[in-house]
């Protein structure tokens, strides 16, 4: 950035904190508020910049837990429909429409309670680990 | 002369804590975990083959018949060659110096297992079920077949663990390691028994 003609370091230190200052007034959250609040009062503004973008962040995850009930209502509701490539949909015997189903459960099943499992036993054995080691501290 | 004099920071050792896995254990278990998908795959296909035959008649017709009752016998030595190494595996990993006699009876019954499939798929052969014989043929000798070659593959692996402890050179590490590999192809079979044999 070119420095303008008599502008000092400080005087452009002391132009980016008011802007700075003055996008946070504003509410807006962005790097550059934080680069400018850093200085004596850089605790303060941190604290409220947190508390800011926890405060974003809140009502952004609100938005998109209202984006996915309205999707999955709009999915159950509006969207099933015979899919006329699908076996599972589509088949005149029972049975390989029910082994369609099985099998499609399974595999889908499979996977998820072996991660599942997995993350069980590790927990146990963490626990025990953690356990073990507390006793020898004694 | 002046002497430099290097200040070294002092830096605390990280504290090393018991691994919750070992290296080998946790490689074994995606392994497991894989080859777990590889056969859930197999079910599936045999399953929805099997629910589209022609006119629901399976095995097809002019096909031999699958010996159920001569595998029961394989079967429970695999299962018996499954609970001996479990026992083995429990006493070793509560401190017992060598569990050699356990383990070798757990290769035996493993290859006796093996060796008796060996003796049935002959037969078979023979009576005119190949590969290429029929959709069910090709169905038995892959899924079949993959499991066999599992097993194979533990046995070897049971049979270093065994010469290792003779030695008494194996860790109890190795000994989970190789013990979850059979627990693997022990526990899969009943589900491809009773799915492909029934």
């Amino acid at each position: 950035m070119k420095r303008e003609r008599g502008a000092t370091r400080r005087d452009e230190g002391m132009e980016t904190r008011e802007r700075g200052m003055v996008e946070r007034d504003e509410g807006r959250i962005g790097r550059r508020v934080v680069v400018g609040a850093v200085g004596r009062r850089g605790t303060i503004a941190g604290t409220r910049e947190r508390g800011a973008m926890r405060r974003d962040a809140t009502r952004m995850g609100r938005r998109g837990l209202l984006g996915a009930v309205v999707a999955a209502v709009v999915m159950v509701t509006a969207m099933p429909d015979a899919l006329h490539a699908c076996p599972v949909c589509f088949d005149r015997d029972d049975e390989a429409r029910i082994a369609f189903l099985a099998t499609t459960g399974l595999l889908t099943l499979l996977p998820l309670g072996l991660v599942a499992g997995t993350g069980a036993w590790l927990r146990r054995r963490m626990r025990e680990v953690r356990g073990e080691e507390g006793g020898e501290g004694e | 002369m002046a002497t430099r004099t290097t200040i070294i920071p002092f830096r605390p050792r990280p504290r090393r804590g018991e691994k919750l896995v070992s290296n080998g254990v946790l490689g074994m278990l995606l392994f497991v975990f894989v080859e777990v998908m590889l056969f859930a795959g197999f079910i599936a296909a045999f399953v929805i083959i099997k629910s589209r035959a022609v006119g629901s008649v399976w095995p097809p017709p002019n096909q031999p018949r699958l010996p159920f009752e001569e595998t029961a016998v394989n079967t429970s030595a695999l299962i018996a060659s499954g609970i001996v190494l479990l026992i083995a595996h429990r006493l070793y990993q509560r401190g017992r110096e060598s569990v050699a006699v356990l383990l070798a009876v757990a290769t035996v019954l493993g290859a006796a297992f093996v060796g008796l499939q060996g003796v049935e798929w002959v037969a078979l052969i023979r009576e005119g079920l190949t590969l290429t014989s029929s959709t069910y043929g090709a169905l038995f000798y892959t899924i079949i077949g993959a499991h066999a070659a599992h097993a194979v593959a533990a046995i070897f692996a049971l049979a270093w663990a065994w010469a290792r402890m003779v030695r008494g050179r194996l860790s109890r590490e190795a000994m989970s390691t190789v013990s979850l590999f059979w627990y693997f192809v022990v526990l899969v079979w009943p589900f491809l028994y009773f799915q492909v044999y029934l």
